[in-house]
């Protein structure tokens, strides 16, 4: 399972990379193996406004509707359209082609207050383990 | 002991009420305002459940589904075409985290399969869950359109056929689980709902006798509703190690349920055009 070092996550498994004011997200490996076979994604049109924790889309698997959670704040000005036909790019490649928004972030020190790879690490060792 | 859940019957409503309560309850217990819940609950009309991102105009005969009063409605959760008639439907809300467990999708799924085996299982009937490796390979374009044409993980089935179908939506810090426990089954009437050649209707139906079971199929002797649902309040104690207190729908969900029920489940933008398109049409952004 991988956990790039480059990028910042979330509790709820989304992951974020900055490029300047941009924020690129997506789901994590560990989210795309947990949820199998993504079926459907639905992401937002460019121009919306999200709030940081705000729903910006909807992942359907073979196992469950999950709602997608922005890690900051700001204005949608991409969405990976491509993933509307062909979903199972979020399985094959998270950290890549199935990138998901690229968000206009409002304010840069949001990103630096999401975990980092090792956090993110730690947390999912510990919601897989008995607690 | 942890906090207790809540157990209610909500008895036989409306299809846009039943998927708006159960949102509700979703919606509620996530922002800390209600205790997890088991809920069973009947259909008021025969209905036809889709799963969130299901074609309703390409996949389903309206018109038949109109004039045989089967009512259409789409579902908060995923999967695909249940028809709700001569069953016992259940709901259950709770909490991500799990504290005598891992908290993963996986585990959820178990956990809630290994307690509606055990109603079934007590009442005679002899179901087994699915085995975590067994893999559904899944094509839309391939698939049938009844969720209970395929088995996945954790699922029930007796002798072979799929018995309960079930599906998960998955918020912040909470889910929502519901599923179908048909007591008897009409298959036939089931792919009537679905727009099909003739002739692959014929090949659905019979490939439904070997893959898609019902309670009173399998079962020793004749197993009656209200028993599935006493049955399902004592296994979801075990299973989870709670108490299941029997208490009503709050105010607070019955008005979000209303809500909810008027503007999103009652409408044909949700329930025919589809969840992006329903939320196009919304006013402002909206639950």
């Amino acid at each position: 399972m991988e956990f790039p070092a480059n990028l910042r996550y979330t509790k709820e498994h989304e992951w974020a990379r900055q490029e300047g004011n941009r924020i690129v997200v997506g789901i994590t490996d560990y989210a795309q193996k947990e949820l199998g076979d993504v079926v459907f994604v639905e992401l937002p049109e460019v121009g919306t406004p999200i709030e940081t924790m705000g729903t910006f889309g909807v992942v359907e698997s073979v196992k469950a509707v999950s709602d997608l959670y922005a890690p900051v704040s700001g204005t949608i000005v991409e969405s990976n359209i491509i993933l509307e036909d062909q979903p199972e790019l979020v399985n094959a490649s998270p950290y890549g082609q199935g990138w998901m928004v690229v968000i206009e972030a409002a304010n840069a020190e949001e990103f630096q207050q999401l975990l980092t790879a090792a956090e993110y690490q730690a947390y999912v060792a510990q919601e897989k383990s008995s607690r | 002991m942890q906090q207790p859940w809540r157990f209610v019957n909500t008895g036989n409503s409306e299809p846009a009420f039943n998927m708006a309560l159960d949102e509700a309850l979703l919606l509620v217990h996530e922002a800390g305002a209600a205790p997890p819940t088991l809920r069973v609950y009947g259909w008021c009309q025969p209905t036809l459940s889709l799963g969130y991102a299901q074609n309703a105009h390409q996949e389903v005969d309206l018109a038949t589904c109109q004039s045989q009063g089967i009512a259409v409605v789409r579902r908060p959760t995923g999967g695909r075409a249940v028809l709700h008639d001569q069953e016992v439907t259940y709901s259950v809300v709770m909490p991500l985290l799990l504290v005598d467990g891992p908290s993963t999708i996986t585990e959820h799924y178990r956990r809630i399969g290994m307690a509606l085996a055990m109603a079934l299982q007590s009442l005679g009937v002899p179901v087994h869950l699915a085995r975590p490796q067994v893999r559904v390979a899944f094509s839309r374009a391939l698939a049938s359109p009844a969720c209970f044409a395929a088995l996945s993980r954790y699922e029930l089935s007796a002798a072979g056929k799929k018995i309960v179908g079930s599906a998960q939506k998955r918020a912040q810090r909470a889910l929502l689980q519901h599923g179908a426990i048909p007591l008897w089954l009409d298959r036939q009437r089931l792919f009537e709902c679905f727009r099909v050649p003739p002739e692959r209707r014929q090949a659905l139906v019979q490939a439904a006798y070997t893959t898609m079971g019902a309670v009173n199929e399998v079962a020793p002797a004749p197993v009656a509703l209200s028993a599935v649902q006493n049955a399902l309040r004592q296994s979801f104690s075990v299973t989870f190690g709670v108490e299941l207190v029997e208490a009503p729908i709050s105010p607070e969900e019955w008005r979000l349920a209303q809500h909810l029920q008027a503007t999103k489940y009652a409408t044909d933008a949700w329930n025919l055009d589809g969840a992006a398109a329903w939320r196009q049409r919304q006013p402002v952004a909206s639950v």
